[in-house]
């Protein structure tokens, strides 16, 4: 077996970091760049490379790149902490979930621009009251008059406050079993009837919003696939989401800073820098399995609790590293203080462990 | 003392610190209260116990008072309890201040509440030797800090005070004084846990899914039930420290507070979900304190680094803990 890349790899990986180091050289915090760096430019210039939609038809703006050559680009511009927030969610899970439930018109329709880097797509799924159990949501979509009228409540949508789209998860059935009962759909984020209100974050920062939908009115053709077949095309969204490279990267900015300064002549050190790394190549196997299609259903939830058991893992490290004064202020504090976030947004590592439980080893369901 | 009257004291502590925790930072002050109270008396009576309950029912109440400078000034023999202390810069060193050989001192560190003392007390290295100097508080100039946990109000500070200056203090013995700070900082950080825990279980029994309060799911329940373990542990530590081994007793006290509370701030974290990842909800705050006193006076993990070379010097594992029949070491 070669683990090593292809030379055509090899260099689109350097040029990727070349890239993504020039998009974070001003930039103070380069953790979480996926959900946090915000930038429309640098998503303009994404798109621009061709590295944005790389793995999809070229007739809807991709540019039918291997899963392997987008993966190579996205961990090394999140190594580097480019700012990808503004196009992440589409790149990453909306514009797949298109790709295989969409209709020819939505998909000729948001495809292109979200290849471009123009828009910016949120996440309408979680609830005040439907967090880990997602499938009780309460969020209603009603057929009247021919259009889809949306009743409800979003929360933790990062960036809706400047989404140009919300990939909305709704009731369509109440009267089915909760699983059976939902259905998805496009939202503009300018529809009358819409209210955004950012939320604070554990850092202070304010990507997640909370957003209420009152009357919103959308067309017939906004419904994405089956109507109430949300919960299989969810399942696999919720793969790209939770398998992907971003759930291993989101500090390994600070990782090697802090690698680069540790005492190595110090065997604590040296022993917690060997089982980073070796973690961090077990991990990454893990994605490239996912990547190339070779994981069964369920297989993210394996590579989200160890990518960001990881994180958990490095920021533990470079506490150590910087010593105890670092954590009275700065940025090792903040990655400090952001940890608990990894193993709890996108499905926390308890639900993970259920999924683990009932889907990979079949063990009997709650 | 005997629990009635502990539960008095506790219900008087406690009451306190959650009124000044809701008036929040600089409305009261603290350790003027606590004199009225009999603070001084009760301290001579049960400097033990005082000690427990206040800085407990302090970190619960998540309250930043300068009590750590009246315990670390008793402890240093100053009849002006008043004195502020510039805590050494957490760090591999034990004092970040010094006495050059040209007679000035040198400082860095660390205040509490920093404007309000009019004089501060330095442990400073002086030879081989730790010194305390006591300075005029406008001897040292501020350091801006970025606010990790601007609640705690530590203020950073800096200054060179010639010799003619400072005094040293007669008598000062700043290891007693450190043991006295990490002990009553072991309470505090087991107090920052207890309430996290509590909130954290609260929270778990309220919150429903799944059609069923989240804290009957098992996963859930293990978290809590770790970070209770650890909580436990520490408290042990902290009553089993003996009268004549309190330096190295107090230290093991706050390794191990130090890293329960840490991990109990990292459980309760966890199963609160996406509402403690939230500014708005009170745990990061807690999560911040606990961060915050850990780095004061010895971190857990240099603290542990100090509990196995204590042991590697000595030749056999500490007393601390030890059987009542068990060997003598």
């Amino acid at each position: 077996m070669d683990f090593a890349w292809p030379d055509e790899i090899e260099a689109l990986r350097c040029e990727a970091l070349e890239v993504g180091r020039a998009a974070a050289a001003s930039l103070s915090i380069r953790e979480e760049s996926w959900v946090r760096g915000f930038d429309r430019d640098f998503s303009r210039q994404l798109g621009e490379r061709g590295w944005l939609g790389m793995t999809w038809p070229r007739e809807v703006g991709g540019h039918e790149r291997t899963a392997l050559e987008r993966f190579v680009v996205t961990e090394a511009l999140i190594s580097t902490g480019a700012p990808l927030a503004a196009t992440w969610v589409g790149d990453r899970q909306i514009g797949p979930t298109l790709l295989a439930n969409g209709s020819p018109e939505q998909i000729a329709r948001y495809l292109p621009p979200m290849a471009a880097g123009e828009v910016t797509w949120s996440l309408g799924m979680s609830e005040p009251d439907a967090g880990s159990d997602l499938a009780s949501l309460r969020t209603r979509a009603v057929e009247r008059d021919g259009a889809w009228v949306i009743e409800g409540q979003k929360v933790w949508t990062s960036f809706a406050a400047v989404a140009d789209h919300c990939y909305l998860v709704a009731r369509t059935d109440p009267d089915a079993p909760p699983h059976a009962g939902m259905s998805e759909f496009i939202v503009h984020m300018d529809a009358p009837g819409i209210t955004v209100a950012p939320i604070r974050d554990i850092t202070g920062e304010s990507h997640f919003c909370e957003v209420v939908f009152d009357g919103v009115v959308l067309p017939r053709d906004a419904l994405v696939g089956k109507e109430n077949g949300s919960w299989q095309q969810l399942m696999r969204q919720l793969e790209h989401e939770r398998g992907g490279i971003d759930r291993l990267m989101s500090n390994r900015a600070l990782y090697e800073d802090a690698r680069a300064t540790a005492d190595r002549s110090n065997p604590t050190a040296a022993q917690e820098i060997a089982a980073i790394e070796t973690m961090y190549r077990i991990v990454r196997l893990a994605v490239i399995r996912e990547v190339i299609g070779q994981a069964p259903p369920g297989f993210s939830a394996v590579t989200k609790i160890l990518g960001t058991e990881l994180e958990q893992r490095i920021a533990q490290f470079v506490a150590a590293t910087a010593g105890p004064a670092a954590m009275l202020d700065g940025r090792v504090s903040r990655a400090v203080v952001y940890a608990p976030a990894y193993t709890i947004q996108g499905g926390t590592s308890a639900i993970l462990r259920n999924v683990i439980g009932e889907r990979l080893l079949g063990l009997p369901r709650r | 003392m005997d629990a009635e009257t502990r539960e008095m004291y506790r219900k008087t502590l406690g009451g306190l610190m959650r009124r000044v925790g809701a008036e929040g930072a600089g409305e009261s002050d603290v350790v003027a209260e606590l004199r009225e109270l009999g603070w001084d008396e009760l301290t001579v009576e049960e400097p033990t116990e005082s000690v427990a309950l206040l800085f407990e029912e302090q970190g619960a109440a998540l309250v930043a008072s300068r009590a750590l400078d009246m315990v670390v000034a008793a402890a240093l023999g100053l009849d002006d309890r008043s004195v502020g202390i510039a805590y050494p810069e957490p760090g591999p060193t034990n004092v970040t201040s010094a006495i050059n050989d040209d007679g000035r001192l040198t400082i860095a560190g660390l205040l509490l509440g920093a404007s309000e003392a009019a004089e501060i007390a330095v442990p400073a290295q002086a030879g081989t030797g730790v010194v305390v100097a006591i300075v005029s508080r406008g001897a040292l100039s501020v350091v801006e800090m970025e606010g990790f946990d601007d609640a705690a109000g530590f203020t950073r500070v800096t200054g060179v005070v010639e010799a003619r200056h400072y005094r040293l203090l007669d008598g000062a013995a700043w290891a007693v004084a450190v043991a006295a700070g990490r002990r009553a900082l072991a309470h505090e950080l087991v107090g920052l846990a207890s309430h996290m825990i509590d909130r954290a279980a609260g929270y778990v029994i309220e919150r429903e899914q799944f059609g069923r309060p989240l804290g009957t799911f098992q996963a859930v329940q293990h978290r809590l039930a770790d970070a209770y373990t650890g909580l436990v542990a520490a408290r042990s530590v902290l009553a089993a420290i003996e009268p004549d081994d309190v330096l190295f007793g107090s230290l093991v006290a706050k390794a191990v507070a130090g890293r329960a509370a840490i991990r109990a701030a990292h459980s309760c974290t966890q199963v609160t979900g996406a509402i403690g990842c939230t500014w708005e909800y009170e745990l990061h705050r807690y999560l911040r304190r606990t961060h915050a006193l850990d780095a004061l006076l010895g971190s857990w993990r240099a603290l542990r680094k100090a509990i196995g070379q204590q042991m590697a010097e000595d030749g056999h594992a500490a007393r601390l803990g030890s059987a009542p029949e068990g060997p003598a070491a």
